[in-house]
């Protein structure tokens, strides 16, 4: 009896481990497949899905980044110039990251270490706007930005991260906990001012809170598609999504290696970022939902 | 070191988001609103007050409800089956007695397509489910010589379009909601667990009796998030379907619909109007959804 349980818990487990990386093979494999299309040639492609890279990767490179080739004229023309995409896109989301952390930072670090009257007016009005959908904005912020002049820069994408209501949300946790009143007491005994108290104790003590939301605005701010589509109108200027998306568009729609290309390249990134960061990602997510 | 002293420093030190705040939020809702009851359109200059007919005539078109069913029709077999999926797999993962290995992994695995830049997933998407080059008829059909002429068009299906949208959704989410239903359920005081096996209670029992209704509030900030999400799905079917809104406008979403009336028949405020629409219809079902849980109701008892 007791060698018949242990034998169908021991299927059970197997039964659970196979589904547990199938589901895991489900999360990668489609990632696999495209890096690996993206080494193939058309021919290649339409034979099937593969797991070994192909030798087309130089091709798909020149297809994608300078555009097909003319076989009369040897000339190559509509390319895709994803490499330009990806410096507008790292400028914009470090921008909009380095402005979200420092202000809400600060502005963190006044709603736990003051008391001044209608602080928990303001702060409510924060948490107020947190579960507001952002589209009721997209007329309003298209039309502000033409009104400032700053529709089709990219400040219009950069500017708007000083008011990231989550991550002071977030900070505020963190600085009541991170921060020990004493040590600013101390501080101020020894004469320094409030800012100072404040870059020199208040922001290194809340680096690690700092970094946690750093890294979701970067990501936020990265994988935006809808902010730029609306703000940006100079091919020049295109942040990466707004570059991948014209693959379908434009004559990459038929050539299948180019465009796998073009996908790697914007996802590749993100794989080794994730790879380093996936356990402050994580639990900066879990945060969320236990928290409230 | 809370004393009123300091005061004008709390003021200093918020002051600069608040600017912010003001500026790139709070005007644009308003001013969002405002032009929701105009006429304004970026093909003329001027603007003359209309008073609710923007809403009016949204509520009275065809496209606009259609739009909306799509969203519905796309949002809730995603949510059904992302919930599903996740709360089985955060219970299985954070299982005592199954002390299942790599849990870690597999966690940080489930949840990475959730990272990747949506316009990247609807490329891939694209190709995976392409008529004549994709993945998937490849998969199914075969590449022998004739298989081609098996090959089915997905994406010119207005059913199988949103089946593939929903899915996708629930692949780049259910990782996402997973996280949250472990980080529940951890919080749960583990000598809950420990008594209810004790008195003999099933694990089917556990999970019914205990770890539901103790998971209520992280299934209320999962279920109340989505449903914002959801109704504001806009770059997968934009991108899938080129911002055409696909066959039979089957992936026009709201937002895409929103989208088309602001800046591609340049009614600004007609899209306004919309956008204020989708946050009431957004907020009345939020209501709604909490008045048929019993939210709030036993706290107050």
């Amino acid at each position: 009896m007791r060698d018949v349980s242990k034998l169908r818990s021991r299927i059970d487990r197997t039964v659970l481990y196979v589904l547990l990386f199938a589901i895991a093979a489900a999360c990668v494999l489609p990632f696999y497949v495209m890096i690996v299309n993206a080494t193939r040639t058309n021919q290649e492609i339409n034979r099937g899905p593969a797991l070994v890279p192909g030798t087309a990767l130089v091709e798909n490179w020149n297809n994608l980044i300078f555009g097909e080739q003319d076989p009369a004229t040897g000339l190559r023309s509509g390319g895709i110039n994803i490499p330009l995409g990806f410096v507008n896109s790292l400028i914009v989301a470090v921008g909009a990251t380095l402005v979200s952390a420092y202000v809400s930072a600060l502005t963190a670090y006044g709603f736990a270490m003051y008391r001044f009257r209608g602080s928990s007016i303001l702060f409510g009005a924060i948490l107020a706007v947190i579960m507001l959908p952002p589209t009721i904005m997209l007329v309003g912020t298209f039309k502000l930005m033409i009104d400032i002049g700053l529709y089709g820069t990219r400040w219009a994408l950069i500017l708007p991260a000083a008011a990231s209501p989550y991550t002071v949300f977030f900070l505020r946790q963190y600085a009541a906990g991170a921060v020990n009143p004493s040590l600013v007491e101390a501080a101020r005994i020894d004469g320094a001012g409030e800012f100072r108290i404040f870059h020199r104790i208040g922001l290194p003590l809340m680096g690690p809170g700092i970094a946690t939301m750093s890294i979701f605005t970067f990501l936020f701010t990265w994988n935006n598609y809808l902010l730029p589509l609306t703000l940006l109108n100079d091919q020049s200027k295109y942040t990466l999504p707004l570059l991948i998306q014209q693959l379908n568009t434009s004559t990459y729609q038929r050539d299948f290696g180019a465009m796998y290309l073009g996908i790697a390249l914007s996802v590749v990134p993100i794989i080794i970022a994730f790879a380093s960061l996936s356990r402050s990602i994580v639990s900066g997510i879990a945060f969320g939902a236990v928290k409230e | 070191m809370r004393t009123s002293r300091y005061a004008t420093f709390g003021y200093l030190f918020v002051l600069p988001f608040f600017v912010a705040f003001v500026l790139f939020w709070v005007y644009p809702a308003l001013s969002t609103l405002v032009t929701s009851f105009t006429n304004e359109d970026l093909t003329r200059a001027g603007r003359n007050f209309v008073g609710l007919e923007n809403y009016w005539n949204e509520l009275t078109r065809i496209g606009f409800w259609r739009s909306f069913l799509n969203t519905w029709i796309i949002w809730l077999p995603n949510i059904v089956l992302q919930i599903g999926v996740a709360l089985f797999l955060a219970v299985v993962l954070t299982d005592r007695q199954l002390n299942v290995r790599f849990a870690g992994v597999f966690r940080a695995t489930y949840f990475f397509p959730n990272l990747v830049t949506v316009a990247s997933i609807a490329i891939l998407a694209y190709a995976v489910f392409d008529w004549q080059a994709g993945v998937l008829n490849q998969l199914v059909y075969g590449t022998a010589a004739g298989a081609q002429e098996r090959y089915v068009f997905w994406l010119n299906d207005p059913i199988a379009t949103r089946v593939i949208v929903a899915l996708i959704q629930t692949w780049m989410w259910f990782g996402y909601t997973m996280i949250l239903f472990m980080a529940g359920i951890q919080s749960i005081s583990p000598s809950l667990f420990e008594a209810a096996t004790i008195d003999g209670a099933g694990a089917f029992t556990v999970f019914l009796r205990l770890t539901l209704p103790l998971l209520r509030p992280v299934m209320v900030y999962i279920v109340i998030t989505s449903l914002i999400g959801g109704m504001n799905i806009f770059d997968l079917p934009w991108i899938l379907t080129r911002g055409r809104g696909g066959p039979d406008q089957s992936l026009t979403t709201t937002v895409v619909y929103l989208f088309n009336r602001a800046f591609r028949f340049y009614q600004l405020g007609s899209g306004a109007a919309v956008s204020y629409l989708l946050l009431v219809f957004t907020g009345f079902f939020s209501a709604l959804y909490l008045r048929f849980i019993g939210f709030g109701r036993e706290q107050r008892a």
